[in-house]
């Protein structure tokens, strides 16, 4: 089994400098198989996976995340609350 | 709440959430204790929201708590997933970037950080958090809980991280993913783009176009593969994009798609045309073409005849039962849950049986589903709280005469609903959360859609047979316990139509008794089999038995418990709900009977109906 818990650490999402990293190397990528050829259109076929058959595993009790820094909505309830199942 | 687990039992939750469909899963060492759809809880349809109710229900169920979890498993990746997001609008930069960028931003702020959501929604659980891939978490779906030792496995769905198809084999423990087609080129996707072209909801109403396909011709297959989809003889696809919207915009299909098709696509509640049918009976033969080539050349380099399927295409229950016929493989299982709800059950059963090594055990003739019956379920002194709060008028009927009461009132033409053990997880409703009615009645169909489900008049409705009399109503000789095959009524039982009849088109169809059980035989003789095994499904199995010694016939009609846009009901208060505000004839909740001739206002609502979306 795979585990990947250094690649985390070592590109934290979380940190907006990560985000920013990803956003340029993901850009300059997509850009070349613009240049190149179009990726979309050569991409079918059967192939080999691009994911391995593997997980990636986080240890949450280990280097929490701050919930706020995400400044994410969430509209659901906590599961502490209650859908009354009667 | 005690805690019953000995030991140092593994539990697991495996979750699926933010696209369509959330779930939850519990999971104890490799035992299926408990899951659910969060739709059914929060009564929104293919509720996409973290499933916190869900969740609840699962720990409450297995008697365990937050803290008690030591793994949550994840039905995807969404570091992948944002690659493809990502690498999508770049290919299509700089004006799509630009444009799409608040859309980007919306996207990792609300979708990608799985383990903040987490730590939100479960602030006590302090375990480990799994990610697996997409369609790894469906071909587990598929494989694990399946009877079979080995299995070629295919899974086919919109779209994943990248995967939109995957062959992969299973053996005992192992799972390997061999080989997969990738974004953009999506059966998926190409199936869903005509269901907006027809007017159904993307993700929802797929399977009504599957129902419409009878009516029509398939007059359009050329055109379809001529310009909107190649097709290779190893079931591998390239759709011309160029036809296509679902890359960079808001919707599936753009104006060179509707030009194609002589126009816009049709308004939701616009009357159904030939045109319609015609062109759902052309989709639908195309993905039957791809998915029996996709099978053959899964056999082919898996050299493996035992077919495990999942992911939502899986639930094309048409080209299931064509894929059985077809001769490639000996045996199929395919997920009741095959759509994204049952990612979660894969990555829980990833995590027993690959990171847990729980040896996995299985006879090669039960599956480890139960029946799908792996939800809530309510005793009859709840139940008679709330009928005695609400002041119901109901009756209460001993288990000695219970089958025979109802299947008395179905031979007597009444539409009954059932509300009795747990609830299914996974889209169709088997005998627990269902509407049940006599299939011999010719009108039962146009009554129920109509005036019970208020919904389109075409739809077919599906028959629950006795395991055991299968082959002597339906061209089938294997179980199809999770309504996920469709096969034809047999010769015996067909009607001859007379030329007249023979030469209706459209929905006019519907006017003719084709056989003994004219309500749930589709136009094409066909229709989508539940075959009920006593083991499984005691009660239900009761009543079919009961049904047989009074008519003869060990065939009902078998719905969801739900009406048109609706989620199956899952308490007894949505049950009583939905009772109250349809023309169902008597519902049985548990050992108590309500007949609709009894009951005051009490939970009438005018406006019911009009608070689903219609799908």
């Amino acid at each position: 089994m795979e585990e990947i818990v250094k690649i985390r650490r070592l590109m934290n999402l979380h940190n907006k400098y990560g985000i920013m990293g990803i956003l340029v190397i993901v850009f300059l990528k997509g850009l070349s198989n613009l240049l190149l050829s179009n990726f979309f259109r050569n991409n079918y076929g059967w192939q080999l996976p691009y994911a391995k058959s593997g997980c990636r595993i986080i240890c949450i009790g280990s280097g929490k995340n701050n919930v706020n820094q995400r400044k994410k909505k969430y509209n659901t309830k906590v599961a502490e609350d209650i859908y009354p199942l009667v | 709440m005690t805690h019953t687990l000995v030991g140092d039992a593994q539990i697991i939750l495996g979750l699926s959430y933010n696209y369509h469909d959330s779930a939850a899963v519990l999971v104890v060492e490799d035992d299926i204790v408990a899951a659910a759809q969060e739709e059914r809880f929060t009564r929104r349809k293919f509720d996409n929201r973290f499933p916190v109710n869900a969740i609840k229900y699962c720990i409450e169920e297995g008697k365990v708590r937050q803290e008690d979890v030591h793994l949550i498993a994840f039905y995807e990746e969404p570091h992948l997933k944002l690659e493809r997001v990502l690498e999508t609008q770049t290919s299509f930069a700089p004006l799509n970037f630009i444009r799409n960028t608040k859309r980007i931003k919306n996207w990792i702020d609300n979708k990608y950080s799985v383990e903040d959501d987490i730590e939100y929604f479960l602030p006590r659980f302090d375990g480990k958090i799994l990610f697996f891939p997409h369609h790894l978490s469906h071909a587990a779906s598929a494989f694990y809980p399946s009877p079979f030792k080995e299995a070629a496995i295919l899974t086919v769905d919109g779209v994943g991280e990248w995967g939109c198809s995957a062959i992969s084999t299973g053996k005992e423990n192992e799972i390997e993913m061999i080989r997969e087609q990738r974004f953009p080129h999506s059966i998926g996707l190409l199936y869903s783009t005509f269901t907006q072209y027809i007017g159904f909801k993307v993700d929802s109403g797929e399977y009504k176009l599957m129902g419409l396909a009878p009516y029509g011709n398939a007059v359009y297959v050329n055109k379809i593969k001529d310009n909107l989809v190649q097709i290779n003889n190893d079931g591998s696809i390239k759709l011309n994009i160029e036809y296509f919207d679902f890359m960079t915009g808001n919707q599936m299909l753009n104006e060179r798609f509707c030009k194609l098709f002589g126009g816009k696509q049709r308004n939701s509640e616009s009357p159904i045309t030939q045109k319609e049918m015609d062109i759902a009976c052309s989709i639908q033969s195309v993905t039957e073409e791809i998915l029996l080539k996709m099978v053959k050349y899964a056999v082919e380099i898996t050299g493996i005849k035992s077919l495990c399927m999942a992911g939502g295409v899986a639930l094309n229950c048409v080209a299931n039962g064509k894929i059985l016929r077809s001769g490639f493989i000996e045996k199929i299982w395919v997920q009741p849950a095959a759509g994204d709800a049952g990612g979660a059950l894969g990555a829980a059963l990833l995590a027993a049986y690959k990171v847990n090594g729980i040896h996995r055990k299985t006879n090669g003739i039960i599956d480890k589903q139960k029946g799908s019956l792996l939800g809530p379920s309510f005793s009859n002194d709840k139940i008679k709280k709330l009928l005695e709060a609400y002041g119901f008028v109901y009756e209460e009927i001993p288990n000695e005469i219970w089958a025979d009461r109802i299947a008395l009132l179905l031979s007597e033409g009444k539409v009954v609903a059932l509300f009795q053990g747990r609830m299914e997880y996974g889209p169709r409703a088997l005998g627990c959360r269902s509407i049940l009615g006599d299939p011999r009645v010719s009108d039962m169909q146009s009554k129920m859609n109509l005036k019970i489900k208020f919904r389109e008049s075409f739809r077919p409705f599906a028959p629950v047979v006795l395991k055991e009399k299968v082959g002597d109503w339906f061209a089938m000789d294997v179980e199809s316990p999770y309504m996920l095959l469709v096969s034809e009524i047999i010769a015996d039982k067909k009607k001859n139509l007379s030329v007249n009849e023979q030469n209706f088109t459209g929905i006019d169809k519907l006017k003719v008794v084709r056989s003994e059980i004219p309500a749930v035989t589709h136009i094409d003789y066909s229709a989508r089999i539940q075959t009920v095994d006593k083991n499984v499904n005691q009660k239900m199995y009761a009543i079919l038995s009961a049904f047989e010694k009074l008519t003869g016939c060990p065939v009902l009609i078998n719905t969801s418990f739900n009406i048109r846009g609706e989620p199956i009901v899952c308490t007894p208060f949505d049950a009583l709900k939905c009772f109250m505000n349809t023309n169902i004839d008597a519902f049985v909740l548990e050992n108590y009977i309500l007949y609709k001739e009894n009951q005051t206002d009490v939970l009438k609502d005018k406006n019911f109906a009009k608070g689903f979306e219609p799908d």
